[in-house]
């Protein structure tokens, strides 16, 4: 299910573009192109980083918080 | 103190009831198998988007998987984790079917580099300050930032300024002098960049004796010191 047409990186409204859908989260072809680029010195990293963090910290549909993952992969050791 | 453990462990705590209502409900995405894998790489390369979708998201758990190792590197789980998803994103988009290997392993490679490129980067960026890095605060609690403690001499940026002012003044002065005189003057005290030379030295050049530059010499000096007299 995606939770909506606005992107979780740019917070752009992007209605009927292609993209990404990961997990109910959109990301628009723009900024899909960008991540698939972007180098780790470019000062838009962190905004991509912590734009993909919803992907893992959303409730619902979506996948568990990056600690809850941690402890899942503890638990399986 | 009791206050910082009581949110560690209710943080623990609800972590752990996310995770076991995740797994109860059985919606973490599972790995693809190879059959999976190589159905949905091909319906990508037919340009069905959706592909692309399941590829990456079915592949997050590798993500969390390769995090494992970079317990107690002192960086945040949710940042590699995102930084993760970055490599995943890309290993996606550049992966060439064509290749023997999996996604999977090739995707690990991405994710693990990504992470390591960001820890390098940030290593480097430890040994670097921001002029807006904040430093502390002044009497009236205004903020100070390092550039604000950094100056550079302020005589030594007005000396530097007069020393040119001197100098194109000195040049027009000399340029109301004959062209003989300027060249000795130029050439004796080795003006805009020209090497000093020896009165002799110039005598052989302009092919005329020794007593006679000095005497130009001489003439050259009373006239530009008349022309700073008579300005002052």
């Amino acid at each position: 299910m995606v939770t909506g047409s606005t992107c979780i990186i740019c917070e752009t409204a992007r209605a009927g573009e292609n993209g990404l859908v990961v997990c109910g989260n959109y990301i628009c072809p723009l900024c899909e192109e960008k991540i698939t680029k972007v180098s780790v010195s470019d000062p838009a990293y962190e905004c991509y980083t912590s734009g993909l963090k919803k992907i893992w910290r959303c409730t619902g549909n979506c996948l568990p918080s990056g600690d809850s993952i941690f402890l899942a992969s503890l638990a399986r050791r | 103190m009791p206050g910082f453990w009581t949110l560690a462990v209710a943080s623990m705590i609800h972590g752990i009831i996310l995770l076991v209502s995740y797994v109860a409900q059985n919606s973490f995405p599972k790995p693809l198998t190879e059959e999976e894998e190589q159905y949905y790489l091909e319906k990508l390369a037919e340009g069905d988007e959706k592909a692309r979708d399941i590829l990456i998201e079915r592949n997050l758990r590798l993500v969390a998987h390769i995090i494992k190792k970079f317990e107690g590197s002192g960086d945040d789980f949710d940042d590699l984790i995102s930084i993760g998803t970055i490599g995943l994103i890309k290993a996606v988009n550049t992966f060439n079917n064509n290749k023997s290997s999996r996604l999977a392993t090739y995707a690990s490679k991405c994710i693990e580099n990504e992470i390591l490129m960001y820890m390098r980067s940030k290593k480097k960026m430890r040994a670097e300050m921001s002029l807006y890095e904040p430093i502390g605060t002044d009497k009236e609690g205004n903020e100070i930032h390092f550039m604000d403690v950094l100056s550079t001499d302020a005589e030594a940026v007005s000396e530097m300024v007069s020393r040119i002012m001197d100098k194109e003044q000195l040049w027009r002065k000399l340029k109301k002098l004959t062209p003989q005189e300027r060249k000795v003057l130029v050439l004796r005290f080795g003006l805009r960049g020209k090497e000093r030379k020896t009165q002799k030295e110039i005598a052989k050049k302009l092919g005329i004796s020794r007593s006679y530059v000095s005497r130009i010499e001489k003439r050259a000096i009373d006239r530009l010191s008349e022309q700073f007299l008579a300005e002052a």
